[in-house]
């Protein structure tokens, strides 16, 4: 695995930072450094300092995703056109056109992949950190940043209700695996709670209708399940960064799907019900409640009829304009 | 997917070549099979569940499959990571294939041949 600590030299040296100016600061402020809480406050406030940090991205996000709403008339012309061509030419070339709309437009409503894997380092970065907590305890390995000796040893002899904080579900007795299980379920469950939320809330018709919403509700049961498996090689202070950062992906998710959803979805008629409750306008850009549909053409005023001299001219006029 | 696109590993030797030249063949993609397996996994499973996320087109993941499957391993991630640093907030998309790939070489036909893909 040295190698992979090699690769993550830079993330880890910036999370062992972290953790141990929070762990000096609550120190600072009378708490005993040997205590797990001391511990537990500092991974909570790691968390919080990472999603933090995350947010820029995850607003860019929204106000991109908000944009489709601009876009839709010409996606829907084209997805029109593509209609029943179900072979893989035609999607790749519906796929083409779909990004020279969205050039041409100079807009991309889809949210990117990044954000959702950048987390993904960070976490293993702090698992490493944990995980190595004993050798540069023992001076056999070099310290990470400011995690020396010293404070890698409170680490691993820091509890919390009797239980230490460096333990893991599979080395524990009874009591550490019952706790430990209790923290695993409320992982699962807030990932489950968010991702349900996400799919009841927050999709357009139009995602609801994917052929493959059906695999994706499965899987919505599914992956709590498999993070549950991973979360047993997990010692209690990582279980805790994870369901810290867990909550607080939910509280950002429903603060989210409550005042920006996602166009199109049963929580943007909510928001825009509430708001026309209030006496409020709705929000700009997005469908007033009582039209359905929005014209492709604005219709405007009817076609007077003229007299054929006065047609005559009249075309005579508009094909000068295309010329010109 | 019922209708997965067709690998973009190099050409398997054909049924006459000798034990050398498939030997050759095991060993140089040898490398990228684990990773090119990952994918395939990735995307069967874990991709499905966050729907269309990508702002290209091909998504990061496919992207991903054909790079290891065309590049190697050690190409392959690279550009699988540099394709992932594009895919941010602030990026516009936009077509962008593994050259040589096959949704690269049908690119191409589609270009080449008047039909829906040309504007």
């Amino acid at each position: 695995m040295d190698w992979i600590d090699t690769i993550l030299t830079p993330i880890k040296w910036v999370v062992a930072w972290i953790l141990v100016l929070f762990h000096q600061l609550f120190e600072w402020l009378g708490m005993d450094p040997v205590s797990g809480w001391t511990w537990v406050l500092a991974i909570t406030c790691l968390t919080m300092v990472v999603r933090t940090a995350l947010i820029p991205l995850f607003v860019k996000q929204i106000r991109s995703q908000r944009k489709m709403q601009l876009i839709q008339p010409d996606l829907q012309r084209l997805q029109a056109k593509y209609k029943g061509k179900k072979d893989q030419f035609s999607r790749q070339a519906m796929a083409e056109e779909q990004q020279a709309l969205f050039k041409k437009h100079g807009t991309n409503p889809l949210s990117s992949c990044l954000p959702m894997l950048v987390q993904l380092p960070i976490f293993f970065s702090l698992y490493r950190v944990l995980f190595n907590s004993e050798d540069v305890a023992r001076g056999v390995r070099e310290p990470i940043g400011g995690y020396n000796a010293e404070l890698a040893g409170q680490l691993i002899n820091s509890e919390i209700f009797g239980i230490p904080l460096h333990i893991t579900f599979l080395e524990g007795d009874m009591w550490v695996k019952v706790f430990t299980a209790v923290l695993i379920v409320l992982m699962g469950a807030t990932m489950f709670i968010t991702q349900k939320q996400i799919m009841a809330k927050n999709m357009s018709e139009a995602a609801m209708n994917n052929p493959f919403m059906q695999q994706q509700k499965m899987l919505l049961y599914l992956m709590p399940v498999v993070f549950a498996v991973g979360g047993v090689f997990f010692p209690v202070s990582l279980l805790l960064y994870w369901l810290v950062s867990n909550l607080w992906t939910m509280v950002q998710q429903f603060y989210v799907i409550r005042q920006m959803p996602a166009p199109g979805s049963p929580a943007e008629k909510a928001l825009m019900e509430r708001r026309a409750k209030k006496g409020k306008p709705p929000l700009p850009g997005a469908k007033p409640l009582d039209e359905e549909k929005p014209e492709e053409t604005p219709k405007g005023q009817r076609q007077q009829p003229v007299s054929k001299d006065r047609a005559k001219k009249q075309a005579k006029k508009q094909s000068g304009k295309k010329k010109s | 997917m019922s209708d997965r696109l067709p690998s973009s590993l190099p050409p398997a030797p054909g049924p006459s070549a000798g034990t050398m030249t498939r030997l050759g063949y095991l060993l140089r993609i040898g490398p990228r099979m684990p990773a090119v397996w990952f994918m395939r996994a990735y995307r069967a499973t874990v991709s499905r569940t966050y729907g269309p996320v990508c702002k290209y087109y091909p998504s990061c993941s496919q992207y991903a499959l054909d790079a290891f499957e065309h590049e190697g391993l050690l190409r392959g991630t690279m550009r699988t990571a540099w394709r992932l640093l594009r895919c941010n907030p602030w990026s516009s998309g936009g077509v962008d294939y593994v050259p040589g790939s096959v949704l690269d070489q049908r690119s191409k036909m589609l270009r080449g041949a008047p039909g829906p893909g040309d504007d």
